[in-house]
């Protein structure tokens, strides 16, 4: 009995491959899809990559079946690679299957990646880590530091059914020459669900960490102060958004700040900190600005506020909200104060 | 010489003949006081032989049967001639001298019978306190508890038990305080043991106990009077017997099962924690292994990956499911521990040595199981090895057999399937009539904390009772 | 069948059957229909269930049940058992075992209920304390999603009009859908034990915020929209979750909740058994066995996705219905004719 014993259920854990990482591509109908997972040798893995095609995404797991000894399982993904191309075409079609399978991943991240998506798989095999794992933690450290936001198929998927906000996904690029580092691109913003092609670059992208501001996430900035190099930490932002009218909103962000290196002696001055503040305000608040451009010309509400007109003003949030943000009147008021200097003056 | 055989003498060979003529038998004629015979009867092998002759001098030289209570002292007792009677004293170690005249017995109790001296108890060491055991002596045993408990309310009532063996069984309790109900239901259950043979305490507890056939002991047994002592105090009965160093305790409560002497020896905050350690401790050695088969065969996709990709590794080349892996391990083991205590302990150790290290190692590298489930049951048989009782740890051995056959077949399905069988089967046992599951159940909420923590001496005021009769159990 | 119950176990009991099958899946209707005001409706909806939990402790007496309500009582019982029964199954098949037959899946959730209802009337009673266990888990883990809160799903807002309060609080109701049994189960509760005040706040409250906690879990985890996809919030929220150790936290939720269903069953089935018994000492064990079958086969018929979502529908009638107008009517009409359960105990024994 316990030599036959096999339940309807059964899945045994040997029988099946657990891949890490996958990629998908193309639009519906004529989609690819990559599956890595490691084959184990004898103490050390090796990447393999299987590469199906299909019309819609379970058939290219089901394709892929085919070309593995063992059972393909996605329960352990940790990234999932998405083609600019799909993401143009609305994602959520391409993503109902993760949600519907209980036994998917629901943890795993989301990142847009330019070019192909076979590039960065194979990528992978020159890495020491686990094909998935390199990018998930790829994207959590860079989640530390506020350059993208926490984004999984779960949080995404939220974004993407509620109407008020609109997502905004990492963007890797693969730049190097023998294609072996992909690197953070910036973030790429979306409008109704659908990839607008626009990509922030990192250094715009922690501003709208900064606007998102998400609990627990640090946020480094560097300028030139009077041509002395000058790099801060921004360790806590408290915000406070008012509807003032229906075309206006008016945000005010609180910032708490740690110096992180500043070249000049002069802080012992303490009046010369006000001064600091002042040019640390001037200079983010400027940042803030440019970001806020792009995402109205971009139509991506990635902040929520057709949440918070939703509540206060429904009578603006219509069907039409994305053209009704592009067109708000955003006013930003920063506050900055210095809290530490670090372990001089 | 024929017509001259006195009465004496066909007393003598009658004697002779109903105790089968055996060689440790010993019957002779004596002489009584003036003029009179009396016979002289005992089994050699078990009186004490010298005091016996003493008290007899005494007796010859300085009584006469004139005055009132002429035979009764603490070792001595007249009573009439009574055959039967007469055996029974025999075996019981006594010395009888029958007087012919009068059809009188002197009965002298003083017997000898072989036990060893009292020492610490093998199965339940103790890191500190008493280091004294039960022994295979009633008096001796008794005396322990004596000891321990210098009050009048302690009682201590004696039962015989097996036709042929007339075995002595004596229960303890402390009046007034004792579960009364408890008490009447052991004296009736002691009444109807009709049985030829009687050697082990383990026929008693099957006599007494509520379902015999539930893995669970119902019965505390208890090699320490320390032990007995604070049971006693909690309005419980002991029963002890002549013939084991095992004390039978009840009604009992699972819990108490986990508690240990140490505890109270050790102080307040280590005791607590090694008290709540062991209550683990059984979740894990009835689970784990069970546990871990459902995730192998059914849901791996609970393991997060990293730790996932190493498991993948471990088990990728397994020929055998997860099962047969897990049972060949378990049995292993239980054949290992098995070995080592038919063995002397010299040679024991070896046996574990050769066991756990060499087949261990061996059996990984053939390929034949998995180092995980190396890892899991043997976490899992240290875990066992942890409950204070050796009864409770044979029980919870056997209990994680079943789970981890569900486990195979229904992944956690099965295993919850199985737990809430074995929290119905745990709810429905009772000890001597009294909730097994106390204090859970019937749920008290005031006496809940004392699974876990072990509380100051000082603090309990009021006197500690494990159950409280009117709530449950009708 | 006779029991003598106290106040705690009186109130594990009612616990149990009240949070037991319902928790799973109300968060979903309560949302879609209430959208962004669903929690205050589930206030008002839970201050009127205080109300009535006080008018019944004041008339509890009156409560006595006929021959036509207590075969009305049954059909409904044996009905709502079947669907929780068949829902369950449902339910472990979509999460966790989507090739089990249905007939193997009924096994293992009724042989355990068998077991414990052919045992001794104690076991039923008892059995609910494992309960505080998992609630401590429950919200341990519940919690460890704060990251992904979005406290502005909570803002009530102007869309929800009449219809959206109507439709909310009536699927709020749904939640303490099991009143009836509160009635029932009064009655063996010890004289000396006092239940009205204080005790019997505190139990509408703990049934309350344990309610609450989830339903604000879940809108703040939720946009609203994706209730219409979601059926069950609390496994899916888990599901997302990942912790250090752990990485699907709703497959240990899942079993934690297969165990509560089967202790729920257990102790709907004795109120069951206190109804039918009433007047025996000891029980039939044949008929018990009968009633199991009869639930394995109702709910091996409607364990299928159509009809278990076409009664989730109308799952809002049980309360209005049989918690709510049939006991106040009973009530009433017993109250007029002057009897109480004391009597008629009487007159029976």
């Amino acid at each position: 009995m316990l030599l036959l014993a096999g339940c309807w259920d059964e899945r045994l854990y040997k029988d099946h491959t657990v891949v890490s990482l996958v990629g998908i591509e193309g639009t519906l109908g004529e989609m690819k899809g990559y599956f890595a997972y490691p084959e184990v040798q004898t103490g050390n893995s090796e990447v393999t990559i299987i590469e199906s095609e299909g019309i819609e995404t379970r058939e290219l797991r089901l394709n892929a079946d085919l070309k593995v000894e063992q059972t393909i399982d996605l329960s352990m993904m940790s990234t999932l690679l998405i083609s600019e191309d799909t993401a143009k075409d609305g994602i959520n079609k391409y993503l109902d299957v993760f949600y519907r399978d209980p036994t998917n991943s629901l943890t795993a991240f989301l990142v847009l990646v330019e070019g192909d998506v076979k590039d960065y798989m194979e990528a992978s095999k020159s890495w020491t880590t686990e094909a998935g794992e390199y990018f998930a933690r790829f994207i959590r450290s860079k989640e530390e530091v506020s350059v993208v936001p926490h984004r999984t198929v779960q949080t995404a998927s939220s974004i993407l059914f509620s109407e008020g906000i609109d997502l905004v996904l990492p963007y890797m690029v693969l730049k190097d020459e023998d294609k072996k580092r992909p690197e953070l691109g910036g973030v790429g913003l979306f409008s109704n669900g659908k990839f607008t092609g626009r990509v922030l670059e990192p250094d715009q992208s922690k501003f709208l960490g900064l606007l998102l501001q998400e609990r627990g996430r640090k946020i480094k900035y560097s300028a030139l102060y009077n041509d002395q190099p000058l790099s801060f930490t921004i360790l806590n932002v408290g915000k406070t958004r008012k509807i003032q009218s229906p075309t206006q909103v008016k945000m005010d962000y609180k910032l708490k700040i740690e110096i992180e290196e500043f070249s000049d002696t002069g802080l012992r001055d303490v009046k010369k900190i006000s001064e600091i503040e002042d040019f640390i305000e001037e200079k983010i608040t400027e940042e803030i600005y440019n970001v806020l451009n792009i995402l109205q010309e971009e139509k991506c509400d990635a902040l929520g506020l057709g949440n918070d007109f939703r509540v206060k003003k429904p009578e603006v949030f219509d069907e039409n909200w994305h053209e009704t943000f592009s067109n708000l009147d955003i006013q930003v008021n920063v506050k900055a104060e210095i809290l530490k200097t670090g372990l001089i003056h | 010489m024929a017509e001259e055989q006195n009465p004496q003498q066909v007393i003598l060979t009658k004697l002779k003949n109903s105790f089968y003529n055996s060689a440790d038998f010993v019957a002779k004629p004596i002489s009584w006081w003036e003029n009179e015979v009396a016979i002289l009867c005992f089994y050699s092998s078990i009186v004490n032989k010298s005091d016996v002759e003493r008290i007899m001098y005494f007796f010859k030289n300085n009584l006469r049967d004139d005055s009132l209570y002429w035979g009764e002292s603490v070792y001595t007792t007249v009573i009439p001639l009574d055959e039967k009677q007469l055996a029974k004293f025999l075996c019981d170690g006594e010395t009888i001298v029958v007087r012919l005249k009068t059809k009188e017995m002197i009965r002298i109790t003083l017997p000898e019978m072989a036990y060893r001296q009292t020492e610490e108890p093998a199965s339940e060491h103790v890191i500190q306190g008493s280091r004294e055991g039960l022994v295979e002596n009633f008096e001796v045993n008794v005396s322990l508890i004596r000891k321990r408990i210098k009050s009048h309310k302690l009682v201590v009532k004696q039962k015989y038990i097996g036709n042929e063996t007339h075995t002595t069984i004596s229960y303890l309790y402390m009046e007034q305080l004792v579960d009364q109900e408890a008490l009447q239901l052991i004296e009736e259950r002691l009444d109807k043991i009709n049985i030829d043979l009687f050697y082990s305490t383990g026929q008693l507890a099957d006599y007494l106990e509520d379902s015999v056939w539930s893995p669970f002991p119902q019965l505390l047994k208890t090699e320490r009077p320390d032990r007995i002592i604070a049971s006693l105090h909690e309005g419980k009965i002991a029963i002890i017997s002549d013939l084991s160093t095992t004390a039978l305790i009840g009604p009992t409560s699972f819990f108490s099962f986990y508690q240990t002497p140490d505890d109270f020896n050790g102080r307040v905050i280590t005791g607590s924690f090694y008290r709540m350690l062991r209550i683990f401790s059984f979740i894990l050695a009835v689970f784990l292994p069970a546990f871990y088969i459902a995730i192998v065969s059914f849901h791996f996709e609970i393991l997060p990956l990293e730790l996932s990709n190493q498991i993948k590794s471990d088990i990728e080349n397994i020929p055998y499911r997860p099962i047969l892996e897990a049972v060949i391990l378990e049995m292993t083991i239980e054949l290992i521990r098995e070995a080592s205590i038919r063995l002397p302990t010299a040679v024991g150790q070896t046996i574990g040595i050769v066991g756990g290290l060499v087949i261990g190692d061996a059996i990984v590298s053939a390929g034949l199981v998995s180092n995980m489930m190396v890892i899991v049951v043997a976490f899992t048989a240290i875990a066992s090895f942890v409950v204070p009782s050796t009864e409770m740890n044979a029980s919870i051995r056997f209990l994680r057999f079943p789970f981890m056959i569900l486990a195979s077949f229904f992944g956690f399905l099965g295993i919850a399937f199985g737990a809430i069988i074995l929290l119905i089967h745990l709810l429905n046992l009772t000890s001597l009539k009294r909730p097994y599951m106390s204090p859970i159940i019937p749920f008290n909420p005031k006496a809940i904390h004392k699974i876990f923590f072990r509380t100051p001496f000082f603090k309990p005021a009021k006197h500690p009772k494990s159950f409280s009769p009117k709530e449950d159990g009708k | 069948m006779n029991i003598q119950l106290t106040r705690i176990q009186f109130f594990m009991i009612m616990f149990t059957i009240f949070t037991g099958f319902v928790y799973i899946s109300i968060q979903s209707p309560i949302i879609t229909n209430g959208k962004h005001a669903s929690w205050i409706m589930f206030i008002a909806a839970s201050l009127f269930t205080y109300l009535l939990f006080i008018f019944y402790e004041k008339t509890y007496k009156y409560f006595i049940l006929g021959t036509v309500s207590t075969i009305i009582y049954h059909l409904y019982w044996l009905f709502n058992l079947s669907y929780a029964t068949a829902f369950s199954i449902y339910l472990i098949s979509t999460w966790i075992s989507p090739y089990t037959p249905k007939i193997a899946l009924l096994c293992l959730f009724l042989i355990p209920s068998l077991y414990a209802s052919l045992s001794r009337a104690e076991t039923a009673v008892n059995i609910g304390v494992v309960f505080g266990v998992f609630i401590f888990f429950f919200i341990a883990f519940v919690s460890s999603a704060y990251q992904d809160f979005n406290y502005r799903n909570l803002l009530p807002t102007t869309e929800s009009g009449f219809n959206e309060w109507m439709w909310g609080t009536l699927f709020s109701l749904n939640a303490y859908r099991n009143t009836e049994c509160y009635l029932i189960l009064r009655k063996y509760v010890m004289k000396n034990q006092k239940i009205a005040g204080v005790p019997l706040f505190l139990f509408v409250f703990s049934l309350f915020a344990m309610f609450f906690f989830s339903i604000v879990m879940c809108m703040l985890y939720f946009s609203t929209e994706e209730f219409s996809l979601i059926s069950e919030p609390i496994l899916f929220l888990l599901h997302a979750q990942e912790v250090t150790f752990v990485k699907r936290l709703d497959l240990i939720f899942a079993m934690m909740w297969i165990f509560i269903t089967i202790i729920t069953l257990i102790n709907y089935i004795l109120v069951v058994r206190l109804v039918h018994f009433k007047k025996m000492r000891k029980f039939p064990k044949t008929q018990i066995v009968i009633y199991h079958v009869l639930i394995g086969f109702i709910a091996y018929f409607i364990a299928k996705f159509e009809y278990v979502q076409l009664i989730r529908e109308y799952y809002w009638i049980p309360f209005i219905l049989f918690g709510f107008l049939l006991p106040i009517l009973i009530i009433l009409l017993n109250k007029v004719r002057g009897r109480t359960i004391f009597d008629s105990s009487n007159s029976s024994s």
